[in-house]
């Protein structure tokens, strides 16, 4: 039987999907949903209505080789420039790309021409029966905000880097607990310093009362700062800067 | 507030992900959600449709009234996500019960009236209705809620109202595409949109669709404003920070106790008094909730209205602070009036102006000019025809080349070209033996035999089998690869000396019967087989000869 803690957490709901690499290490995808992807699409229809004008209108000068051409151009770009991107442009269109998104295989795998071909081919059945229907219904009703095309091939639209960049600890004089932490305490040490920064003094303290025995031990005669400052402290001397 | 129960994960989340996450928790209680939006929207939009879209025939005006009415039924969806968020899903008839609540003209009025037209109506939605605040605290909670989050709570606004269009031509393309096409040949687009009680229909399925795609997708909508709501407020005061040190601080107390339950043994043994008094650190289990203003009320989990917004409690000021607080607009006053803050400078700056001076004749391509690019593109319409000839013969030639492509992978890959294909040297070594020609006595079957008279069966057999090998190699050019085990050789002979396969697999058997298995074989066997051997394998000049 699962322990309290553990079945609670397996009912949380969340967006993530996590993956498993043969060396035991679980990695968390965070897939991105039907409302950013539509945006991105939008920027590379934009992107793509650009290139057809951009070439289109020299392209009218030269007569039925021009529209021959254009015919072509119509073609590579409906079909091959999301390939030619997710596969040579680090899996991101352009739009992908300015929100932050990229393809990957579900497995977390950098992604290839027949997935990224399977996935866009499969644009077609999405679009049934107009303007994309199926593709949204399939999007919202995924739990992994896949459309068909994403089902058959294996891939998942993830968020780049879902935090924008690492968390930062404010630095301060790292302080040495007076006993040793374990790693839950660790971890909650590391996650108050790289908020703290983001919440009012005020609140800074509430939570740090939470804890009295770690931010404001009396018992024993610590020296040094109390409260909020302390917890940052120990959670500077945790990843291991010096004084 | 019981954050404890919530039931979606606290984490530090982009706003985009906030917005996925609404979609899911629609999805994960969507029978609860559905079911009690359905039961108050559905009988209104069916009366709006069939009163004022069906019978008056106003479809754009039921459209409109339904639209516009809208911020009054998401209270609904607003009420059983914020329960079900923690994990106490209402009934229907909860809700029905709570709509008069719900829907109250007092809490209702700013939002059908003034504050209808607003892009951040989801993200608004949450702080107006749970949290019950007035005038500019309100004013100053809403600017801080949608600090940071506005552009996607500004996006998802526009993208569910476009995705709602975008569904509803779907779904009335669909309708089209189910009809049947004999129909539309009788009938034709033309005549049926000519004729005015037609386009009224498909005015009225048109609106039909769309109030569906309505119902539909505005659950997901809602959730999405409040799941920004809570990102924003997870932002503000670390809420996920908070459950992770609770439950530190409620292991420590728990080890702690289970540390004064064991000391309290040792000292009852050993000593019998003094040592009882250990620091009574138990306590810790029972720390302040940090709203302990708010209400943990399991009807209204969020905030209750008239509920202090989750600002922590000041600390008593002393009377110095106060009186710099009394005395602090004056100050400024007088800091404003200061030349740094209130002096006037002249800078001057060189700017292109339209000159009005000029005629205003409008500008006129010049005729050489004209002439000259009428020139040009009959110049490159040319061109194009002679890049179009080109073009049509190099496409020819492209189609010749893929043609002749095709016949040679045809050929490369058929069986005839293996016939063609160079023969590699049979390698000197195979499964073990060595098989080069000049390594075996001239007469193999003979020299086996004499082995087995010997009583060296097992070299004998040895000898039966390289010898084959070697024969196989270098007379029948069976392609053998070095590293080929016995069952691959006997699979290659298989394929290319057929006639040779049934005795190599007996001989195989009987050597791996001696080798491996390390069994006797009967000498009659052996010598079968010895008497066999040159049949097959005596080279072409002996079986000549023979």
């Amino acid at each position: 039987m699962m322990p309290p803690e553990r079945r609670r957490y397996s009912r949380m709901l969340d967006t993530l999907r996590p993956v498993t690499t043969p060396e035991l290490i679980e990695l968390q995808l965070h897939p991105a949903g039907l409302l950013v992807r539509s945006l991105a699409w939008l920027i590379d229809m934009a992107v793509r209505m650009g290139i057809t004008m951009a070439l289109g209108i020299p392209l009218s000068l030269l007569g039925k080789f021009g529209g021959g051409i254009m015919l072509l151009v119509y073609f590579l770009l409906e079909w091959f420039y999301p390939v030619l991107f997710e596969v040579l442009g680090g899996g991101a269109t352009p739009g992908k790309r300015s929100l932050g998104l990229k393809v990957l295989n579900d497995n977390g795998t950098p992604i290839g021409w027949g997935p990224s071909l399977t996935r866009n081919l499969l644009r077609a059945a999405d679009f049934l029966p107009f303007a994309y229907g199926i593709g949204i219904a399939s999007m919202l009703l995924h739990r992994e905000f896949r459309r068909l095309g994403d089902i058959v091939a294996g891939t998942i639209v993830v968020y780049r880097d879902a935090l924008g960049g690492l968390p930062v600890i404010a630095t301060a004089p790292p302080l040495a607990p007076e006993e040793p932490l374990d790693r839950m305490t660790q971890r909650a040490l590391l996650a108050f310093a790289e908020r703290a920064s983001n919440l009012t003094p005020a609140r800074q303290e509430e939570l740090a009362d939470l804890v009295p025995y770690l931010s404001d031990p009396q018992a024993s005669q610590t020296r040094g700062p109390r409260g909020a400052a302390r917890l940052v402290g120990l959670a500077n001397h945790l990843v291991g800067r010096q004084a | 507030m019981e954050l404890e129960r919530l039931s979606i994960e606290l984490r530090p989340r982009n706003a985009w992900e906030a917005l996925d996450l609404g979609v899911r928790l629609t999805m994960r209680h969507a029978r609860a959600i559905y079911a009690s939006w359905l039961a108050v929207t559905l009988p209104c939009a069916l009366l709006i449709i069939g009163i004022l879209g069906i019978a008056m025939r106003h479809p754009g005006w039921a459209v409109l009234l339904m639209w516009w009415l809208r911020p009054a039924f998401d209270r609904i969806v607003l009420h059983v996500i914020s329960h079900a968020v923690f994990d106490a899903v209402p009934s229907v008839r909860s809700t029905l019960r709570a709509l008069p609540r719900l829907l109250a003209p007092r809490n209702l009025f700013g939002a059908l009236t003034w504050r209808r037209i607003g892009l951040q109506r989801s993200l608004r939605m949450p702080v107006e209705a749970l949290e019950g605040l007035h005038g500019a605290a309100a004013r100053q909670r809403r600017t801080l809620i949608s600090r940071r989050v506005s552009g996607a709570a500004t996006w998802q606004c526009i993208a569910w109202q476009t995705l709602e269009s975008i569904l509803t031509l779907s779904l009335f393309a669909l309708c089209v595409l189910l009809v049947p096409n004999e129909i539309m040949e009788q009938v034709g687009w033309d005549t049926l949109m000519s004729q005015q009680d037609n386009v009224r229909v498909v005015g009225q399925l048109a609106m039909i669709l769309y109030v569906a795609c309505h119902l539909a997708l505005e659950p997901m909508y809602v959730a999405g404003g409040f799941m920004l709501y809570l990102k924003r407020r997870n932002d503000l005061e670390a809420w996920d920070v908070e459950l992770q040190l609770r439950r530190v601080a409620h292991s420590h107390a728990a080890a702690r106790a289970g540390a004064a339950l064991l000391s309290m043994l040792f000292a009852f043994c050993v000593v019998t008094a003094a040592a009882i008094a250990l620091p009574g650190r138990a306590t810790a289990a029972e720390i302040d909730p940090p709203f302990a203003g708010q209400e943990a009320d399991a009807s209204e989990p969020l905030v209750t209205p008239g509920d202090e917004v989750p600002q922590p409690a000041a600390k008593p000021l002393d009377p110095a602070q106060r009186r710099a607080i009394t005395n602090a607009p004056d100050v400024l006053k007088q800091i404003m009036q200061r030349p740094e803050f209130g002096k006037d400078e002249k800078h001057s700056v060189l700017r292109w102006r339209r000159d009005d001076s000029a005629d205003d004749k409008p500008w006129n391509f010049p005729d050489w000019l004209k002439d000259w690019l009428l020139a040009f593109s009959k110049l490159l319409h040319g061109f194009g025809k002679i890049l179009g000839t080109l073009g049509r013969v190099g496409g020819w030639l492209l189609i010749a080349c893929l043609a002749l492509a095709a016949v040679y992978v045809i050929l490369r890959y058929s069986r005839g070209w293996k016939r063609v294909a160079r023969r590699t040297a049979p390698p000197a070594e195979l499964a073990g033996f060595d098989i080069r020609p000049q390594s075996l006595p001239a007469d193999v079957a003979a020299a086996a035999r004499q082995l087995l008279h010997d009583g060296r069966t097992r070299e004998a057999m040895s000898l039966l089998f390289r010898g084959a090998l070697s024969v196989l190699a270098y007379r029948d050019h069976v392609p053998f690869t070095r590293g080929d085990t016995e069952g691959d050789c006997l699979d290659r002979v298989r394929q290319h000396a057929n006639a040779r396969f049934v005795y190599l697999a007996r001989l195989l058997g009987k050597w791996q019967e001696l080798a491996y298995a390390h069994r006797i074989l009967a000498v009659a066997d052996v010598e079968t087989l010895c008497s066999e051997w040159p049949r097959h394998f005596s080279t072409p000049t002996e079986a000549r000869r023979g």
